[in-house]
């Protein structure tokens, strides 16, 4: 039975998290991304999880990544300052191959900057935060049934492919209130890792015979194996042998871009026909929302792109609208991080690219979208 | 298309936000409307300005923010003083008597009501400020039933405390159905 419940977008990953089969939250509280603490605190013990706050946003991340090892669905989440904390452990859990969801509620940076107010500004630190080569997945909702359902699609991706996966969320939907329908557990598809079907003393944690994903032995099942940061072997233990370091980077791209088409999530709006095609995430999406639909009133072609999967990023999508559309408009709250993408997505067509954005913790509205669009279309 | 705002505003402790909670889900769950429902964030709690906004739509939401409300609650001058000029000239201003004393008298969108008064009147405190204030928006808006509200109320007050929130919620009904003919 669908049950409507009025939620925060916080409340939602709550509750998704939950339901997705969550049965571990190690974390440190911080605005505006507390009330997922907060929440996860109540709720888990119901389900015989464990919540535990640790002294900083480091040790959070830090015993998540040891409660995935043990084999329970884990989370942590975090805004700003924390998420820089936490970059070294999500490499951590890159290379080591293990399931973890961050959620990122984005408030206004660099450094403290501003706690209360929201802000799109992590894009690419979501991307590039952690060092060295990577991939990762994240995830961009816009409304708060939306966090409820991505929340669980990034327990899923994550136990499917062990990665970490960043929910990426703003200060808007984070706090704001909406109706949520929220279905009976067993109407969610929902995916827990693949187990070893060998011998524990035949297992190695990296063995690829069957797959670019190998199957994760939870801790204490008498599986006993080695986890590094180090690039390793099938084994788990380190090695700098350049032929086997170099399978192991390659591997770890291509399980995500490999099967990138299973993820590769985003909405459009009146595209086929638009003459310009704004580009917007997040809450800032919905502004873009209204704006095309008020553009189209004024006899304006203008149609909405909006990535849900933002990395790996959506090149193949932009560069299709590129061939179509005039001009593409990028608007996000922050001072241009996206934009550069689509700049790469668009290169060697005609389409142009144009930018509006704001990083003073101020959403962008609907007017000031539609004041952009008839600036650069010329109207 | 109906689109309403209405922006709640007082002093923190005053209970603006539950009253805004309680108002958003009489509106998105019973009524069946769409509701966006944000307020903000920052030390409310310890006195300071307290605002919170609900915006219902018969559809899809998209803008966010109010820019100007279809009704606004003042439960203090600050909060007054802060946001009575963020209304369209066809709104509605619901002020408290006895903290908002300091208003424009020409302005014909103001309706004063006894609000602390009254909740002072029913427990001696003014504990149900929040929810009398509950009951004036909702006749004042008419954008859902009293039965609708009534049923948010239930849902959002401690068991205990509910036989009171109720009469506090039907005060309010009361006041403004009177006060609303009286206008016509």
């Amino acid at each position: 039975m669908t049950k409507i419940e009025l939620l925060s977008g916080n409340d939602a990953v709550v509750k998704a998290a939950i339901t997705a089969g969550c049965k571990f939250y190690g974390g440190y509280p911080i605005t505006p991304s507390s009330e997922i603490a907060e929440g996860m605190a109540k709720e888990l013990p119901q389900v015989n999880g464990k919540f535990i706050q640790m002294e900083d946003e480091i040790a959070g991340i830090g015993a998540s990544i040891g409660a995935s090892l043990t084999g329970a669905k884990a989370m942590t989440a975090t805004s700003g300052p924390g998420f820089s904390l936490k970059q070294e452990h999500i490499g951590y859990a890159i290379m080591g191959e293990i399931p973890l969801v961050i959620v990122n509620v984005m408030r206004g940076g660099p450094s403290t900057g501003m706690p209360t107010y929201p802000a799109q500004s992590d894009v690419m630190q979501a991307r590039w935060g952690t060092h060295g080569d990577h991939e990762l997945i994240v995830l961009t909702p816009c409304s708060v049934q939306e966090i409820f359902k991505l929340t669980i699609e990034a327990f899923n991706l994550s136990e499917k492919y062990r990665v970490p996966v960043i929910l990426l969320t703003d200060e808007i939907i984070a706090h704001m209130r909406e109706k949520v329908e929220i279905e009976a557990r067993s109407e969610y598809k929902i995916i827990d890792r693949a187990k070893p079907t060998v011998e524990p003393e035949n297992y190695n944690p990296f063995d690829t015979k069957h797959g670019m994903v190998p199957p994760l032995a939870p801790y204490g099942e008498g599986y006993r194996f080695h986890i590094t940061g180090l690039t390793h072997d099938h084994t788990g233990f380190p090695t700098s042998n350049p032929d086997l370091v170099e399978k192991l980077q390659e591997r770890l791209r291509d399980k995500i871009l490999d099967n990138k088409k299973y993820f590769n999530w985003y909405e459009e709006r009146m595209v086929d026909d638009a003459d310009i095609v704004v580009v917007a995430y997040g809450a800032t999406a919905r502004s873009a929302m209204r704006a095309i639909k008020d553009a189209r009133l004024n006899n304006i072609k203008a149609g909405l792109y909006r990535p849900i999967t933002m990395w790996p990023f959506g090149y193949e999508n932009i560069k299709k609208i590129a061939k179509t559309a005039k001009m593409i408009l990028v608007v996000e709250m922050n001072l241009g991080q996206v934009k550069g993408e689509v700049e790469r997505a668009v290169a060697g067509t005609k389409c142009k690219v144009k930018f509006l954005g704001k990083a003073n913790g101020e959403l962008i509205t609907p007017a000031e979208i539609g004041t952009k669009i008839m600036e650069v279309m010329n109207v | 298309m109906m689109r309403a705002e209405i922006r709640l505003s007082g002093n923190g402790g005053q209970g603006i936000i539950l009253a805004a909670k309680v108002l958003a889900e009489a509106a998105g769950i019973y009524a069946n409307l769409n509701v966006v429902q944000s307020q903000i964030y920052g030390a409310a709690a310890r006195g300071e300005l307290s605002k919170a906004d609900i915006i219902i739509d018969d559809g899809d939401i998209y803008t966010l923010e109010i820019s100007s409300a279809d009704i606004l609650l003042c439960l203090s001058q600050e909060a007054y003083d802060a946001h009575h000029k963020e209304i369209k000239p066809t709104g509605i201003i619901i002020i408290d008597d006895f903290y908002v004393q300091k208003f424009d008298p020409l302005d014909k969108r103001i309706l004063s009501f006894s609000i602390s008064q009254m909740s002072k009147d029913l427990a001696g405190s003014e504990m149900f400020t929040n929810l009398i204030s509950v009951g004036i928006l909702t006749i004042v808006g008419g954008y859902f039933s009293e039965e609708n509200a009534l049923k948010a109320v239930e849902k959002n007050v401690p068991k205990n405390f509910l036989e009171m929130n109720i009469k506090a919620v039907n005060m309010g009904f009361e006041v403004a159905k009177k006060k609303v003919k009286q206008n016509c």
